[in-house]
């Protein structure tokens, strides 16, 4: 069975409102590189810090994060 | 332009590796009696060097311990400047840094064991058997725990290394 990664629009969502990952930290309360790990998929946030990410954009929380099924 | 919590968490690793560098310094001194047998005993060219080398090392616990007293007055202004300000403390310290730290304390605990095992094997006797070397010499606690702090700082460096743009 694939394994399931939680996938991310952040890099889109950051060109978007043209936000640098600096930034983004900033208003998320967090460092730059835990947003680029995140960014990256190389690093799950847990809930709170997605929905910060999710609000720091202004949309709901699936338009940033969702499910990425490898085998679909 | 960086950010206060950039700044913070840059400080945290220049600080780290600071600690780290006075660390190794004095574990140098710590080693210095087995390193200069092994010095004598590996090669007639090495041996001649022995005693040109023996100051530098035995020297090595004051320059380890002054680097080391430097930067943990530099982590005490690190911490000073966290506790004025809590919203960067919690940045400074999100969920992936304590993580980073947990998965750190784990490696050094498995060191503590790992160095713990092998030490009591070496007192048996099969060990000196082995190991020509006079390693006895070095209090077992300092190996201990001059080894587990090493693997605390380098794990918790590398997990917090982050990725290239």
């Amino acid at each position: 069975m694939a394994k399931n990664i939680l996938g991310n629009t952040i890099k889109v969502q950051r060109a978007k409102k043209d936000l640098t990952q600096e930034q983004l930290s900033e208003l998320v309360g967090v460092t730059r590189t835990t947003i680029n790990l995140i960014e990256r998929r190389r690093f799950i946030p847990s809930t709170v810090i997605a929905l910060k990410i999710a609000m720091a954009f202004g949309v709901p929380f699936e338009e940033v994060f969702f499910i990425d099924d490898p085998s679909q | 332009m960086n950010s206060k919590i950039e700044k913070m968490n840059k400080m945290r690793r220049i600080v780290l590796k600071g600690m780290l560098a006075g660390w190794i310094t004095l574990g140098i001194y710590l080693f210095h009696i087995p390193l200069l047998s092994l010095m004598r005993i590996s090669s007639r060219k090495i041996a001649v060097y022995t005693n040109d080398v023996r100051p530098f090392l035995e020297a090595s616990w004051i320059v380890g311990f002054v680097v080391l007293a430097v930067y943990i007055v530099i982590f005490l202004v690190y911490k000073i400047r966290l506790l004025k300000d809590s919203s960067v403390r919690s940045a400074v310290n999100d969920e992936r840094v304590k993580l980073n730290w947990l998965r750190s304390y784990r490696i050094a605990f498995f060191t503590l064991l790992g160095i713990t095992i092998f030490w009591k094997w070496f007192e048996t006797g099969l060990g000196t058997n082995f190991l020509h070397m006079k390693i006895r010499l070095v209090e077992p606690p300092w190996i201990i725990w001059f080894s587990s702090i090493l693997a605390l700082i380098v794990s918790f460096l590398h997990y917090d290394r982050g990725v290239r743009e």
